[in-house]
């Protein structure tokens, strides 16, 4: 975990007790999934694989079906395509999309504030870094975003939250 | 089955989820900076970039709150198709230690959920912790069934 002590002056501090890194990962991004049942089809394949999921978040489209987006390990990103892709055919709305080299940075705590959340935005517009996707829980945030730009989004934050 | 042990498991009854499809990444902000001018908590919130480039967004709030996220929301997001809204979601989150070692955790999470019928709207996993939305409904039951897969310690339900 590294730990980041920068400080702004001129925002209001967002305050958090640490950030963790991860990197060496490929995100995902699969769209247009039915129902619950496909979904679970896609956790149990790779489940069986012993593929571990770093990160998972899944949201309900337009068209009432879900988007689902994955981050694996750089050594597991072949065969989790090759799985996605077979159990879930490139046709009509369905869709398995390899994103790109991926790193996930993960602020603690969250507690639920929405300040934190309009800050990591602000800090990633500012950055011009696209945001990529974005988890949270009661504990910590964690942001995915391309891994040629981790390094500034660290220090972005870095820049911005104070260490409590 | 030997069940898996994990550190807690959370549930929340009374919560309202709201979807929203954002063109640009700074209404989101500005969105989330009114909400914290509101002192909302968010208690569920996850976000990615779609296909056609637009960024997908699902928080909720206590459902107590909806009527505040609806004015702002209806003031940043003028166009209603772009927002979806269901007044009575909750949610059941597993926080536990092994997500980074125990490949499967949110396939048995989901599959013990499916098995009983009950819908996951959203999903968002954090380094040590899974959120599920469901109906509101259906929090009872999802909570029995988890209880059967996972080992939780004595007094944290």
């Amino acid at each position: 975990m590294r730990l980041l002590g920068e400080i702004s002056d001129t925002m209001e501090k967002g305050l958090i007790s640490g950030i963790m890194q991860r990197g060496h990962l490929e995100a995902v991004l699969v769209s247009g999934v039915a129902d619950d049942c496909a979904v679970g089809k896609i956790f149990q394949i790779l489940a069986h694989q012993k593929i571990n999921l770093e990160f998972i978040n899944q949201i309900p489209n337009q068209k009432k079906n879900k988007n689902v987006v994955l981050c694996v390990d750089r050594k597991d990103i072949a065969s989790t395509l090759a799985l996605l892709r077979e159990i879930t055919p490139e046709d009509g709305d369905r869709d398995v999309r390899y994103l790109f080299p991926a790193g996930i940075l993960s602020l603690f705590p969250h507690r639920e504030s929405a300040l934190i959340i309009s800050m990591i935005v602000q800090c990633l517009v500012d950055g011009e870094i696209p945001l990529v996707a974005v988890a949270s829980s009661l504990s910590s945030i964690s942001c995915v975003v391309g891994e040629d730009r981790l390094h500034d989004a660290l220090r972005l934050l870095g820049r911005n939250f104070g260490l409590s | 089955m030997e069940r898996l042990q994990v550190f807690n498991i959370l549930n929340h009854e009374y919560l309202s989820q709201i979807t929203l499809r954002l063109k640009e990444n700074t209404c989101l902000n500005g969105l989330f900076e009114r909400l914290k001018e509101k002192e909302i908590k968010i208690k569920f919130f996850t976000c990615h970039q779609q296909r056609d480039a637009c960024l997908g967004v699902t928080f909720c709030v206590e459902k107590s709150y909806l009527k505040p996220v609806q004015e702002i929301l209806f003031q940043l997001c003028p166009n209603e198709e772009d927002i979806q809204i269901h007044k009575d979601a909750g949610m059941v989150a597993i926080h536990g230690p092994h997500f980074a070692e125990i490949p499967g955790i949110i396939y048995m999470m989901h599959a013990c959920l499916s098995s009983e019928g009950i819908t996951v709207a959203a999903i968002s996993t954090t380094v040590s912790t899974s959120y599920f939305v469901i109906p509101a409904a259906d929090v009872v039951r999802a909570m029995d069934t988890l209880k059967s897969v996972f080992e939780i310690p004595r007094g944290k339900v």
